[in-house]
């Protein structure tokens, strides 16, 4: 082709320019290396050719370059989500394209001028390159959180290319490019293929909206709507995802489970897809099942080389990029692999799956203290319980398991964090969530505000130093070592008895708050401390300060079934043999519906003082039983 | 307290630094490495050699930071990102070069690209950012990798919601925000810039059991609104510590910029920028350990500050102060708490110090700092070992009294410097300034030496008009009156000097005498640039006439300096030649009264003059053809125009055409003493084929036959001088008559002859009689009578 020729024409050269700039970006589209920086050298580069086009006026026959060029430096600058300048360019672009069509736009408000150039614009090719930066506009309009401006355009008087119903998905729906485009001008990302795309998100993106409102239902058809469009694999196994949740909320927990087992399917990377099945499952009580989803999805978190989907290299604009919704992200969350290691062995320990809850346990400490990169601080995701809690749990694991050493271990670790700054009294006087006031008199420091907090982790400080003491002792108490026992129960009360709660009812108000449960926890952490003393007592033979013990537990935590079987025992040895005879036939009574009543509220306290799960812990008094079910038979005898 | 003396030694000098200053100080070699604000990171291998690499940033430095393994160092570069540069580890043994080498780091450095990026720190394994971004503060954990690697890879990204009102203020004054490292003590790691270690209780109490219990680090955050902020570095799933969900705790407000956080092992210590100090310690509650905030105020604007265990140091720009770190927690007792229980900062007497490194303690327990000045110097302080303790040296009055006679010695020899080195620096400006004035002169005259002969009508702004009367008193003398005009706007100040030269013209009748003399005037001495200068005539050491006088300005670099008695040395002088010109009879004639009046009031000179004498025995002419002065010279040919030019005077260019209107015909007459110049017009026939010439001719009558030979050299001089210009350019037209002009040659042969004959006996040696002088005088007269006619 003759130079001279080519050089006389500058839409040619522009127009080339512009093809030549897509080309390459197209041949490097794949390649591994530093795409956000190639990507910003190609935003730059086209958008320096646009400010070239855009130095001389606009005619009809450079309309269509000009809208292509456009349409591309737009993608460009989506993909970089640099959104700072697209209002000013499709506003400059849309005036110049009207104003070469000799028409002068009343205003510059986007949404007129865009009713205006739809329009204007008679040629079908010219009106495509409009379209086509319409689909970039809707892009636009969701990223930044504008959905209801585009329904405002297209309900305008235009009724041509609206649809009747002035719903802007219809219109981006409705609009058809060829499958070839425009040969003579590239484009960077096919519109029919942006066209897709911003349906499907504009879609999730009400969906979304619906399920932030509440409105289930009206979320589920907007997520059933965007099933049936074509998306990517992760984008629909994501929707997949979502549609089950809300079936989930709606109680539709079989069709729930179904549309994680799609979502899987579609992508097996979709770890919210297992973290959603595997909360279902225990919703239903489905251990089982919850267990393996959650061995699954600590098989995907811990290797997130094949787990993790985006790892090919992203298309210019992935969905993700046009849905920023702080409710998605939330709902499609997972725990980290700490969390997710914690909740399969906090599942397993609730179910009684002690050597597996042991290992779990185990892993889990050793990644807490590998001091790795994969526990920094990841903001977002469910979170983990404190760490003083799953270091108690653990240890009540291994209790279980009869690794008593490692009990006291792991006790010992809290211990040391915590004893220095166990207060030298607490006192609780009134509800937590009303303590400003008077607890000014009793914090002297003067900038030291947030006292509400202070008094909580101050109880918690008391709480865990008093359940390690009281998971040592009864490490001792099976070792049979009962002096060592005793001091470590000793030492339990003596840190639990230094909070002073006042006012007793406000706080068993409400169980299920924090404060109520920690209330509750310190209760049952006295009377277990107390118990366990007790038994330690009666089995060194100090039958009366064991009575006393054992009395005083069940009075702050009545219905212990192993603490009552020991008053019995206490009760015999000190030779009251018709107290124990009556304590046994009351209790016999009341064990009918007392474990039911425990199951009823299994969540509540922490696990390792559930009394579901303490069988075993507990030493049983042998031989009681018998000997009392002799005398039980012998006094029904007589 | 008026402070401490401390020792101060300037390490390096470069270009002056800015606000973000920097210095790190590694325990190895490098030792120091520093920022001035600058696009440039400047390292000193040792303390003692200075700079000795620098390292070119495509932006300006903003931060440094050194990497956990001191091998490389940190950069934040403004608008751009974190750079990670190695540092030189072993030094070359043969580098003897003192300058130092320069490297340009190139963007592939760049480990994390964020424009946003207002501060950083770099710990072990992970490098965290905050960047001000859309509304809120942003912290990026980054994962450090093996170099060499493109990008860290980011691991997680955790935010606090900016104040709104501080964000417009944070960017108004670019206060970056504050990073800083905490770990317990007894955990590891080490004491590196940015990173601190808390006592355990301390630690645990302000940020919770758990981290304690993952002995993760916690990363503290000043930010420019004055909040504190915290977040666990390794705390999977981000619980927040007591059960907040965000990963980001705010600890405290000092609601002022902060710049200083960290701390020594009993107390964390923040510092803002308007003085706000806050330490916080455990405190003994009634119910245990708990967390005292004490705030206070120290004198501000605080620039930078660093800490030792014992010691917070801190600059404010004018001062650098030392700031004892209680050991001991505050008694228990909170009545007894009051500002005077606080020890005042020390003055360092240390100013404009806008870096500071962490302090060093040498063997003997002398504390170092190393500083970053305003001015741009890299000092290093040496505290007296006392300050560490925080007690006034105990002295005997013998000491006292010798230590301050040596202070006021070394005061005063300090000031004698100084008044000195003050002296000489006023004299290089008044040199400075001097020069340049004298550069503007030069320039201002130096078209004036290449015009030469293009004869240019165009006024230099500095010129000296020569001007000339004929003074009589015990002998003849020409007074020359030089008159200096300055229309330039310079002003012509001490230091230069008029010089005005007259020599003989080289072929002169007169050889006689010396060929020069020289005269220099200051111009300070002269009056309105006017001055006369007498020359005698005749005698010893007399110039005959013509002259030529050229005139200079001269100025005296020695003058410059302000040597001024070394002006007559010579040799370093600057002369620019103003003007030159010459002088011959005809500008001096011995005129009764100002000639150019006299001449304007005689028309056509018929009037005689009525002077003393007029005319004489001796008479010579010379003719000039009217065709020609008025065809050739352009001259109205009237007999009183050629007079009045021939009499115009010197000095001022002589004008061509004559200033007489040319009313008068026939004859004009000047007199002076003893002598009569005559013009008159006459007809010459014989000379030309085509009939008789009409020409002009001048006539001298004189008394003094000395006087006449010197106004006929000066006409025909003139009168050659002009002719020989017309030559160049005309073509004569008139045909000659050759008869008539071998009449001429002959008889011109026939006087030549005589005068041979005449000089003969004074050639061989025998003495002049009577008669042969009144030979040769007649020869004379009747060579120059009426034979001579100009065509």
């Amino acid at each position: 082709m003759d130079l001279g020729i080519r050089s006389i024409n500058c839409l040619d050269i522009w127009t080339e320019e512009n093809n030549d700039i897509i080309k390459k970006w197209k041949r490097n589209e794949r390649s591994p290396e530093m795409q956000q920086d190639a990507r910003k050298r190609y935003y730059s580069d086209i958008h320096k050719l646009l400010q070239k086009i855009q130095g001389v006026p606009c005619v009809p026959g450079s309309v269509r370059l000009e809208l292509t060029v456009l349409y591309n430096t737009l993608l460009f600058a989506l993909s970089l989500s640099a959104f700072t300048e697209w209002r000013v360019l499709l506003t400059h672009g849309l005036v110049r394209a009207l104003e070469a069509q000799g028409c002068h736009p009343a205003g510059s408000e986007l949404t007129v001028l865009w009713q205006t150039a739809l329009q204007i614009f008679p040629g079908t090719k010219t009106l495509s390159c409009l379209q086509q930066l319409l689909c970039v506009q809707g892009a636009l309009w969701l990223c930044s959180d504008q959905l209801e401006e585009l329904t405002d355009i297209l309900s305008g008087p235009q009724k041509d290319v609206a649809a009747a119903s002035g719903d802007m998905l219809a219109v981006i729906g409705d609009l058809r490019f060829s499958i070839e485009g425009n040969t003579a001008l590239s484009v960077a990302m096919a519109p029919g293929e942006l066209k897709e795309l911003v349906h499907i998100c504009t879609v999730t993106t009400k969906g979304v909206r619906a399920m932030e409102e509440g409105k289930y239902p009206r979320a589920l058809l907007a997520f059933q709507q965007a099933l049936s469009l074509p998306a990517p694999r992760t984008l629909l196994a994501q929707l997949h995802t979502m549609t089950g949740i809300c079936l989930g909320k709606l109680g539709r927990t079989q069709s729930a489970l179904q549309c994680f087992r799609k979502a899987l399917e579609v992508d097996f990377g979709c770890r919210s897809a297992l973290y959603q099945s595997s909360l279902l499952y225990g919703q239903l009580g489905n251990t089982q099942a919850e267990m393996e989803a959650l061995g699954l999805l600590h098989a995907a978190v811990s290797l997130p080389a094949c787990g993790d989907s985006s790892r090919d290299q992203p298309p210019l604009l992935p969905p993700e990029s046009l849905l920023h919704s702080s409710t998605l992200t939330r709902l499609l969350a997972t725990p980290s692999p700490p969390g997710v290691q914690h909740a399969l062995a906090h599942r397993c320990l609730q179910s009684h799956r002690i050597p597996e809850a042991v290992e779990h346990y185990l892993d889990l400490l050793t990644s807490l203290q590998a001091d790795g990169k994969l526990l920094v601080n990841t903001g977002g995701s469910p979170s983990l319980p404190r760490i003083p809690e799953i270091y108690l749990e653990a240890a009540f694991a291994m209790l279980k398991a009869r690794r008593l050493w490692d009990t006291v271990a792991i006790c010992e670790e809290v211990l040391s964090e915590t004893v220095d700054l166990v207060p030298e009294r607490l006192v609780l006087e009134v509800p937590v969530e009303e303590q400003q006031g008077p607890d000014c008199a009793t914090q002297p420091a003067p900038l030291y505000g947030r006292s509400r907090e202070s008094v909580v982790e101050r109880l918690n400080l008391v709480l865990w130093t008093g359940a390690s003491y009281l998971l040592q002792g009864q490490a001792y108490s099976h070792i049979k070592d009962h002096t060592e026992a005793i001091t470590h129960f000793t030492r339990s009360i003596n840190a639990l008895l230094k909070v002073l709660v006042k006012s007793k009812d406000s706080w068993c108000g409400d169980p299920g708050q924090g404060a109520g449960v920690k209330l509750q926890t310190l209760r049952t952490l006295k009377s277990q401390a107390l118990a366990g003393r007790g038994v330690c007592f009666l089995l060194t033979g100090r039958h009366r300060e064991a009575l006393q013990d054992l009395q005083l537990g069940l009075q702050a935590s009545p219905g212990m079934e192993h603490a009552e079987l020991w008053l019995v025992e206490a009760l015999w040895q000190l030779g009251r043999k018709e107290e124990a005879v009556s304590r046994w036939r009351t209790r016999n009574q009341s064990s009918a519906h007392t474990p039911v009543l425990q199951e009823h509220k299994p969540g509540f306290l922490p696990v390792y003082l559930q009394h579901n799960l303490q069988n075993g812990v507990c030493v049983e008094p042998e031989g009681l039983r018998k000997k009392m079910e002799d005398l039980h038979c012998r006094g029904a005898a007589t | 307290m008026s402070g401490i003396r401390c020792s101060v030694k300037s390490l390096a000098e470069f270009q002056a630094s800015f606000r973000p200053a920097q210095v790190i100080r590694f325990g190895t070699e490098p030792e120091a490495v520093f920022s001035n604000g600058t696009s440039r990171l400047f390292i000193c291998s040792s303390l003692e050699r200075g700079v000795t690499e620098t390292r070119g940033f495509p932006g300006a430095v903003t931060q440094l930071v050194g990497s956990s393994d001191g091998r490389g160092v940190y950069v934040l570069i403004e608008h751009d990102g974190v750079y990670y540069t190695p540092l030189p580890q072993s030094p070359s043994p043969g580098v003897a070069s003192s300058s130092p080498g320069s490297v340009r780091v190139r963007s592939e450095s760049c480990v994390v690209r964020d424009h946003q990026v207002r501060s950083f720190l770099v710990t072990e394994r992970v490098l965290v950012t905050v960047a001000l971004r859309g509304g809120s503060w942003q912290f990026g954990l980054y994962e450090i990798q093996g170099h060499p690697s493109p990008c860290y890879r980011r691991l997680a990204e955790l935010s606090v919601l900016a104040l709104s009102d501080a964000v417009a203020r944070a960017d108004h004054q670019r206060a970056p925000p504050v990073l800083s490292c905490v770990r317990a003590q007894g955990g590891g790691g080490r004491a590196a810039s940015g990173h601190f270690l808390l006592e355990l209780v301390l630690f645990r109490l302000l940020f919770g059991v758990d981290v304690s219990l993952l002995s993760s680090p916690m990363i503290l955050c000043g930010l420019p609104d004055g909040r504190l902020c915290c977040l666990p570095l390794l705390l999977p799933g981000g619980p927040g510590v007591r059960g907040q969900c965000c990963g980001v705790r705010v600890l405290h407000s000092l609601e002022q910029p902060v710049v200083f956080l960290g701390g020594g092992p009993s107390c964390l210590v923040g510092v803002g920028r308007g003085g706000a100090l806050l330490q916080v310690r455990v405190g003994e509650g009634p119910e245990g350990p708990v967390l005292r905030f004490e705030e206070r105020r120290v004198p501000g604007p605080v620039e930078c500050v660093c800490i030792s265990d014992t010691h917070l140091y801190y600059s404010t720009g004018s001062d650098l102060l030392a700031l004892p770190l209680a050991t001991r927690p505050p008694s228990p007792s909170p009545a007894s708490s009051s500002p005077s229980r606080h020890s005042a900062p020390l003055s360092l007497n240390v100013t404009a110090v806008t870096g500071l490194a962490t302090p060093t303690q040498n063997p003997s327990g002398a504390v170092q700092l190393l500083c970053v000045s305003h001015k741009g110097r890299l000092l290093q302080v040496m505290l007296p070992e006392q300050t560490d303790r925080c007690s006034v040296p105990q002295v005997s009055a013998a000491q006292v009294g010798q230590r301050i006679r040596d202070l006021l010695s070394s005061i005063s020899s300090v000031a004698d410097r100084g008044s000195s080195l003050e002296s000489s620096i006023q004299t290089k400006r008044t040199a400075l300034r001097s020069l340049n004035h004298v550069l503007n002169i030069c320039s201002l005259l130096r078209p004036n030496q290449h015009s030469g002969d293009e004869g240019t009508t165009r006024q230099q702004p500095i010129r000296c008009r020569v001007a000339a009367s004929w003074v009589s008193l015990l002998r003849d003398t020409v007074l020359l009156s030089c008159v200096l005009e300055n229309s330039s706007t310079f002003l012509l100040e001490s230091g230069w000097a008029l010089c005005l030269q007259l020599a003989a013209l080289p072929h002169a009748p007169h050889t006689a005498g010396p060929p020069a003399q020289t005269y220099t005037f200051p111009l300070k001495a002269l009056s309105q640039g006017r001055v006369e200068v007498p020359v005698a005539l005749e005698g010893e050491g007399g110039l005959g006439l013509p002259l030529t006088v050229r005139s200079w300005l001269v100025y005296s670099l020695q003058g410059m300096l302000g040597l001024r008695g070394a002006e007559a040395a010579g040799g370093d002088c600057l002369s620019l030649e103003l003007d030159s010109l010459t002088l011959d009879w005809l500008d001096c004639l011995p005129l009764h009264g100002p000639n150019r009046t006299f001449l304007s009031s005689r028309r056509a000179g018929r009037r005689q003059a009525g002077g003393v004498a007029a005319g004489g025995p001796f008479a010579v002419s010379v003719r000039v053809s009217s065709a020609m002065l008025k065809g050739i010279l352009g001259m109205d040919p009237a007999p009183s125009s050629l007079l009045a030019w021939l009499l115009s005077g010197p000095g001022i260019e002589r004008s061509r055409r004559g200033q007489g209107s040319g009313g008068g015909q026939g004859c004009a007459t000047v007199c002076a003493r003893g002598l009569r110049l005559t013009a008159r017009e006459v007809s010459v026939g014989q000379v030309c084929a085509g009939g008789p010439v009409c020409a002009v001719e001048l006539r001298v009558d004189s008394a003094s036959l000395r006087l006449l030979c010197g106004l006929h050299h000066a006409l025909l001089h003139r009168l050659q001088v002009l002719f020989k210009e017309v030559a160049m350019t005309t073509e004569p037209t008139l045909q000659l008559h050759g008869q008539q002009l071998q009449q001429v040659l002959l008889q011109a042969e026939a006087l030549c002859e005589e005068v041979r004959g005449a000089l003969a006996p004074a050639a061989l040696g025998v003495a002049q009689s009577e008669s042969s002088t009144h030979k040769l005088i007649k020869t004379y007269q009747r060579l120059r009578e009426g034979l001579l006619l100009a065509l």
